[in-house]
């Protein structure tokens, strides 16, 4: 008779968009402690890993050369790991990010009962400069507060974010909702992004709206870099694009809220480019650069 | 160049300009004309059909939400509590009772090898009176050969003492795994969690295979026997595997619907969604459309998964659940709608609604799009506020008129009481304040058929028999062009089907009855045949 397979040792990582489930999966991946463990994430394209890490890559399976692999989850959770434990290279330890959405309970319960698996931690992360603020959204809040009572581990970051009266409240509140977890607050994440910080120096000049034209195909990633530089001026920017690629891609270019983003589009005929931002120095030479992209 | 005019004893075309015809005059797969023969022989030699001499023609019906499953839950056994029809069009009779439950698993217990589970879909037993359905029930039949039956709402399954065995139940510390008395499993488990532990001792999937070749001929066969010429596959995985099926199935000449398969956003990341949509355009074919994204905001009333306004359930839990932060949805749609794509979302509690309205309010303020055609999908207990909100952000809606009629008793004693049963499915509101809307089935939720969903919206009467929403009823006229036309137009294929006009393609359903002139239900019209690109699908 054939020995027992050891069940796969699973750690599930919840909390709630935006807590740091990513960076938190990112760092485990870099940090190699996890030989043998598979990574399963709910959207591939945001771990970022080190060309010369990865050994080989398919349509579902990342392998990496340090033994762990990366898999994106699919819709049927069920039947998802059921196909994992009949993989030839069986990893023995699993690291499962939930959707921001989901509640621990259920999913604890499914790792701890499922053939084949044995639940070994569930942590859920949160983000303590948006703790309050989701405690009062009434659409999210019952799952919010279900994300930290009903886990074991509470991994606490962002609150470096707060000034030190409002962090040791928003601490002893995460506390409150569940007393007995461990709780771990992280410390070393440096400083919020501009647009998180209430205190940027607003530029002076009054605001205008420019629309530059861009009828060639342009670099699209020196066009989002020029937009970052200019943040302080800017307040908002979008547009339809060209890209100087082999494909000529179009895309929707957009800042808001200090980020840039782009969406390859097959809307709109325009290539053009309008920028609402404050009069200065600053907003005329990202207007002098735009133009001769 | 051959003229092929089908006679008939009458003709609707769902074009304002040319309401009746004499007969369909077909040249190329489209319209060449309805008038008359007379007018028509201009065009050239004429070869008249009169094959529906004595039927009558309407434009082709559009199916703008049901699924591709309906060509695959059937290979498992029917247990739903309504009398149904397979895709081969053989009948089954709702199970009405716990000895019925009984009749139909002794009656199929023999089918297929006996190391393999017995599976049964579609059970509903809100509907039951007395003794509860458990394993002692299922052991009766027998204790041997692993029994499933998988609950409509798909949360819930009965299993029995030999399923209970093979998965070790007994011994599960597990909330799903529901106990007798005597402590021990009594069959009912509830819950993935506990569910998990059957699909995985047994092996099976009741998703798997729902976009597979066979799968999808048989899903096409459905449609077209309730006169369906276009069908949208509401949720497709659109993975390789199941793009390659889509093309296969549809290539074939003789595939007699035109499929419009939409991408289950929640299963990508957005950015490799949309290139995965506009890539997959570029196979599209006069019988292949992609290019739609679903998104699925909520659950369903009946199971209390929708997400709802104030004030919430009328028994049972407070509120229901997302199936993703409301953060994502908005980002979701300012990316597709970004994209250029077109969107169609899932939304049934009014809490949901207004969620993704203010989503679509925010991507249109930033990129405005006229004619973008993004439709609400179920809105069922919609406001006449959201309403007018969906009016001024130009999208559409596709209404949930079959739920009237399977779930209304449930929503008046269970879930909703009396208020909001009136305004479920609002199609006359819709109609009043001009939004354009289809009316839908949501197979195999409910039975696939235009003519049944159309008599839904003109009665409003719960199988009951008790009347909700009176003032919301809208007429057989307008029924009738929710199936087409309206449906059509939420697809952006207004130009090429949902009416019988020069020009369009050539598909048209026959009926054995006038769905305007006569008294007889519109659920009770025969169809005949149906012709895609002008040729029968029926052999004849
Ligand atoms: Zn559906």
């Amino acid at each position: 008779m054939a020995e027992p397979i050891p069940g796969i040792r699973a750690t599930l990582l919840c909390g709630f968009l935006g807590s740091g489930k990513t960076t938190r999966i990112n760092r485990l991946i870099r940090g190699g402690k996890l030989e043998d463990a598979l990574f399963l994430v709910n959207d591939f394209g945001s771990i970022n890993i080190d060309a010369e890490l990865i050994e080989s890559r398919d349509e579902d399976v990342l392998r990496l050369s340090n033994g762990c692999a990366c898999c994106g989850i699919s819709g049927n959770l069920s039947a998802q790991l059921r196909e994992i434990k009949d993989w030839p290279r069986r990893p023995g330890h699993l690291v499962f990010e939930a959707s921001g959405i989901a509640r621990p309970r259920p999913l604890m319960e499914l790792f701890d009962a499922a053939r084949g698996y044995a639940l070994e931690a569930a942590e859920s992360l949160v983000d303590a400069s948006a703790f309050r603020r989701h405690r009062r959204d009434t659409a999210i809040e019952d799952i919010f507060t279900a994300q930290i009572r009903e886990v074991s581990r509470l991994r606490v970051n962002r609150a470096g974010w707060l000034e030190p009266d409002e962090r040791d409240a928003v601490l002893r509140e995460i506390a409150a909702v569940n007393p007995d977890a461990e709780m771990i607050v992280e410390s070393d994440e440096g400083a919020p992004p501009p647009a998180a910080r209430a205190t940027t120096p607003a530029p002076a000049g009054p605001l205008v709206s420019e629309t530059v034209n861009l009828p060639h195909p342009v670099d699209v990633a020196a066009l989002e870099t020029l937009l970052t530089q200019s943040a302080p001026a800017l307040v908002r920017a979008k547009g339809t694009v060209r890209a100087d690629d082999e494909a000529r891609t179009r895309y929707l270019v957009q800042f808001a809220g200090g980020r840039v983003s782009r969406t390859a589009t097959r809307y709109g005929h325009t290539q053009a480019l309008v920028v609402i931002g404050h009069r200065g120095g600053m907003l005329d030479s990202l207007l002098e650069a735009l133009r001769a992209l | 160049m051959t003229i092929t005019a089908y006679t008939a004893r009458a003709v609707h075309t769902m074009n304002p300009s040319q309401p009746t015809g004499q007969c369909v005059a077909v040249r190329d797969g489209r319209v060449l004309g309805v008038g008359p023969l007379e007018e028509i022989e201009r065009f050239g030699e004429v070869r008249v059909d009169d094959r529906y001499a004595d039927k009558v023609l309407v434009p082709g019906f559009v199916e703008g939400h049901s699924h591709a499953l309906e060509g695959s839950i059937w290979d498992y056994v029917y247990l739903g509590y309504f009398d149904k029809y397979d895709p081969e069009g053989g009948y089954w009779a709702g199970v009405k009772s716990p000895e019925a439950v009984r009749d139909r698993l002794a009656e199929h217990i023999g089918d297929g090898p006996e190391d393999e589970p017995l599976i049964c879909w579609g059970f509903d037993p809100v509907y039951f009176e007395g003794e509860r359905v458990d394993k002692r029930l299922l052991d009766s039949v027998s204790d041997t050969r692993p029994i499933v039956i998988m609950h409509a709402s798909l949360h819930v399954m009965v299993v029995n003492s030999a399923t209970i065995r093979l998965a070790a139940l007994a011994d599960k510390d597990l909330e799903g795994v529901m106990r007798g008395a005597d402590g021990e499993p009594n069959g009912e488990l509830q819950e993935i969690p506990a569910m998990h532990l059957v699909f995985d001792a047994l092996g099976f999937d009741i998703f798997d295979g729902a976009s597979n070749e066979h799968a999808l001929h048989r899903y096409a066969s459905a449609a077209r026997r309730k006169g369906i010429t276009t069908v949208v596959d509401l949720l497709n995985p659109m993975n390789d595997a199941a793009i390659d099926a889509l093309r296969a199935a549809t290539g074939r000449a003789d595939y007699p619907v035109r499929l419009v398969p939409a991408l289950n956003a929640l299963a990508w990341d957005p950015q490799a969604g949309s290139e995965r949509v506009m890539d997959a355009m570029r196979h599209n074919h006069d019988r292949l459309h992609f290019g739609l994204v679903k998104l699925v905001t909520d659950g369903a009333i009946q199971n209390f998964t929708a997400r709802l306004q104030w004030p919430g359930y009328l028994t049972g839990p407070e509120n229901g659940a997302w199936n993703a932060p409301p953060q994502t949805f908005h980002e979701m749609v300012q990316h597709y709608h970004g994209a250029g794509l077109h969107m169609h979302i899932h939304t049934n509690g009014d809490e949901a609604i207004g969620m993704i309205l203010g989503a679509l309010d925010e991507a249109l303020a930033m990129w405005p799009r006229p004619d973008h055609r993004h439709t609400l999908q179920h809105v069922q207990l919609i406001r006449q506020d959201q309403l007018r909100r969906v009016a001024r952000l130009g999208a559409c809606l596709n209404i949930f008129a079959n739920h009237i009629y399977y779930w209304g008793d449930i929503h008046l004693t269970k879930t909703l009481g009396f208020d909001r049963c009136q305004r479920l499915e609002p199609a006359a509101s819709a109609d009043r304040m001009g939004i354009p809307f289809g009316i839908h089935c949501d197979a195999p939720v409910t039975p696939l058929s235009p003519l049944f969903t159309a008599w839904c919206a003109t009665t409003r009467q719960t199988a009951g028999g008790t009347v909700l929403g009176e003032a919301e009823r809208i007429s057989r006229a307008r029924a009738l062009e929710a199936i087409t036309l309206g449906a059509a137009y939420t697809l952006r294929m207004d130009d090429r089907v949902g009416s019988l006009e020069p020009g369009k393609w050539a598909d048209v359903t026959v009926l054995d009855e006038d769905p305007l002139a006569s008294d007889t239900p519109l659920k009770d019209i025969g169809v005949h045949d149906t012709l895609l690109s002008g040729v029968p699908t029926g052999g004849g």
